[in-house]
């Protein structure tokens, strides 16, 4: 959702997030909501100027939130309005995967002793590049869904523009053996799945609403209490509030900023939190949904664009030696998905490849696939500078930020001191740039600036108003 | 105006009866030069120019107003859907992150081991620039991992920055990296 979209809202849960003080601008349409009658709720180990503008404050540990929203989800689940109320149930069938039946194969953390089926040792990495923070990985292969026999997957139509017709199961033809386009219908196809089975009552207890309600039945108030620090009493009054303030004619709404993307867990806490509004039927409505906050100017378009080492323009994974992408080929078998929007993904990648190589991509060579480079692990901004103390990158360009004050700083002044060369630009000389001589290890004759043998560069840059160009903002609009 | 601050606070302080306005009306004052001056605005003969803030990601559009290029005034974009004209703190002071002596206005290079910054003009240091990232980038090129396998990646190259950029610089700057062979780009979204 949108900040002004909570205008709608009847209710706000704030967690994860301080938005009175960090987004105030956008704090004005929950504020509005407030004068209209809306309840707001913040949940937070400080109590902050968000808090004080709530109808509750919920006090929680740092990095209990799992807990609480386990909490919510069970209570929900068990609630007399949850359960009687039509809507819910209407919506969990109809416009959630919730009916659908899972894999045989599927183990829960229940079953197996608080992890899930498929964890092994991780295995991203390669010899040249053994610099990542990860144990363990999960396979998901045994969290699939159930799949029928694959004789008949009823009616589709082949492009958006042509007619219905009958769609052959995917088991004829193997990925690896349909027409290697462009164009890359055949390929595409080729990786249909057999239809999943249902159950729209919701009883087979491998339906995910079953899976679901086993998982979380031990979040009692009482083990969220001891597991986040909040009172059973203030955790049952958010509780109710959620509950009263979802249905038909009314919807909740939840913001979260980097209270919640600063954890390793971040995207479970994010996860869990969707399906709670999807067991209220908080998707998709006015007021309703899921408000993710974030922090700078562009930011949205910095991830969407994207400037980060893991994936290429609009989500499409980067190519990497460490999956099966070798050619153009292999990595749209590997990453097309046979249904919905990402059937498209050969569209995607061929526009960017054109993007990339312009005139010089053409059918006959992949559109220059075989040119692009390819990650060999993680390349993310701590291997990188854990890689750097270790000798192992000589140059970097820092471009409007400032590493040196950031995460675990002493580390990433260690990996600056050991490059050969350091390009910052910034509109203000920043403690990167002259850390040769203002770190805190050089004030206090640690480590001398002589034998610091960097080549630093310092370019001023112009200000947003003396530049062109477009931002994408947290509500993911351009400007 | 020939009435002082001074006098305005002693007269509104003692304008018990009255307005504030009545108050300097009983001492004389001619408000009409004083209304023709307010509608001088400074902004007047400006131009404005729609923008944004480049601080947080609510994404509140700003005005800015120049006269001859130079920055007279920045504020709130009533026309925005957005902020509808309103600025928190950060954003109502972004005149000062543009017309500010405080402002770095030279390129600088430190060589290494130097205790000092050396000043350089703009053309010698780009030129030093993509003499060292050429340099780097051919001496530590990758062109298959040692299984055989095409990767075209150099390692030893880091690009850091541009969450507070804009969409067409992300663009550029990854499509220049991935071009060159770096593929370790990041940016505050990791973060």
């Amino acid at each position: 959702m949108y900040p002004r979209n909570q205008v709608h809202s009847d209710c706000i849960v704030f967690e994860g997030s301080n938005m009175a003080e960090c987004h105030p601008v956008a704090f004005r349409w929950p504020m509005q909501a407030k004068l209209k009658g809306a309840m707001l709720i913040h949940v937070d180990p400080r109590f902050t100027r968000t808090s004080a503008m709530g109808d509750i404050y919920a006090p929680i540990r740092a990095g209990s939130d799992i807990a609480f929203l386990g909490g919510l989800i069970n209570y929900v689940l068990n609630s007399a309005r949850w359960n009687s109320y039509p809507f819910f149930r209407e919506f969990l069938v109809n416009d959630t995967n919730a009916a659908t039946i899972i894999s045989e194969e599927f183990q829960d953390t229940e079953d197996l002793n608080g992890v899930f089926s498929g964890l092994h040792l991780y295995k991203g990495g390669t010899a040249m590049w053994p610099f990542n923070g990860f144990v363990g990985e999960y396979d998901d292969a045994s969290w699939q869904y159930a799949r029928g026999d694959g004789r008949s997957q009823g009616w589709v139509a082949a492009t958006a523009r042509s007619g219905e017709q009958q769609a052959k199961t995917g088991s004829e033809e193997q990925a690896g053996q349909a027409r290697r386009g462009p164009p890359f219908d055949e390929l595409v196809r080729s990786l249909r799945k057999p239809p999943v089975e249902r159950d729209e009552t919701l009883q087979h207890p491998r339906t995910v609403f079953q899976i679901l309600k086993r998982h979380y039945w031990r979040y009692t108030p009482e083990m969220v209490e001891r597991a986040t620090g909040c009172p059973k009493e203030t955790f049952i009054r958010v509780a109710e509030a959620i509950l009263a303030n979802s249905g038909r004619d009314r919807t909740t709404a939840w913001s979260y900023a980097v209270g919640w993307t600063q954890h390793t867990y971040g995207p479970q806490m994010i996860g869990t939190y969707a399906l709670l509004q999807l067991l209220l039927g908080n998707m998709g409505r006015p007021g309703g949904g899921i408000m993710a906050l974030r922090g700078h100017a562009s930011i949205q378009g910095s991830t969407d664009v994207p400037t980060l080492y893991h994936s290429i323009h609009g989500y499409m994974p980067a190519p990497s030696a460490v999956k099966q992408h070798d050619t153009l080929a292999d990595y749209l078998a590997t990453e097309t998905l046979a249904t919905g929007y990402w059937v498209n993904t050969p569209k995607f990648l061929v526009s960017y490849l054109k993007s990339m190589y312009g005139a010089a991509a053409t059918p006959e060579n992949d559109f220059g696939y075989d040119w692009h480079p390819k990650i060999i692990g993680d390349h993310s901004h701590l291997p990188m500078f854990v890689a750097m103390a270790d000798g192992r990158v000589k140059g970097m360009l820092c471009i409007g930020q400032n590493p040196a004050t950031s995460l675990n700083a002493s580390v990433e002044r260690k990996g600056l001191r050991r490059l050969e060369w350091l390009v910052v630009k910034d509109n203000w000389m920043t403690e990167t740039a002259t850390f040769w001589y203002t770190a805190p290890e050089v004030e206090n004759g640690e480590v001398k600036p002589q034998d610091i043998q960097t080549e630093v560069f310092f370019f001023p840059s112009a200000q947003v108003a003396e530049t062109e160009g477009s931002f994408t903002n947290t509500e993911r609009m351009l400007q | 105006m020939g009435l002082s601050r001074r006098d305005f606070l002693r007269v509104s302080g003692s304008a018990v009866a009255g307005s504030a306005l009545g108050g300097l009306i009983g001492i004389g004052a001619d408000l009409g030069p004083a209304r023709a001056r307010a509608q001088e605005l400074r902004i007047q003969d400006a131009k404005a120019t729609p923008s944004l803030c480049p601080y947080c990601s609510v994404g509140c559009a700003t005005l800015i107003h120049t006269i001859d290029g130079q920055i007279v005034n920045i504020e709130g974009d009533p026309r925005s859907p957005v902020n509808e004209g309103t600025l928190c703190p950060k954003g109502a002071a972004i005149y000062q992150l543009h017309m500010n002596p405080n402002r770095p206005t030279q390129v600088l290079h430190r060589a290494p081991g130097a205790t000092d910054w050396d000043v350089w003009d703009l053309e010698r240091a780009m030129d030093r620039v993509a003499e060292l990232v050429k340099k780097t980038r051919d001496e530590t090129f990758l062109e298959r991992l040692p299984d055989g396998k095409l990767v075209n990646m150099t390692p030893a190259i880091f690009s850091l920055g541009g969450a507070t950029l804009d969409n067409e610089w992300n663009h550029m700057q990854q499509k220049l990296m991935r071009g060159l062979g770096i593929v370790a780009i990041e940016n505050q979204a990791r973060i």
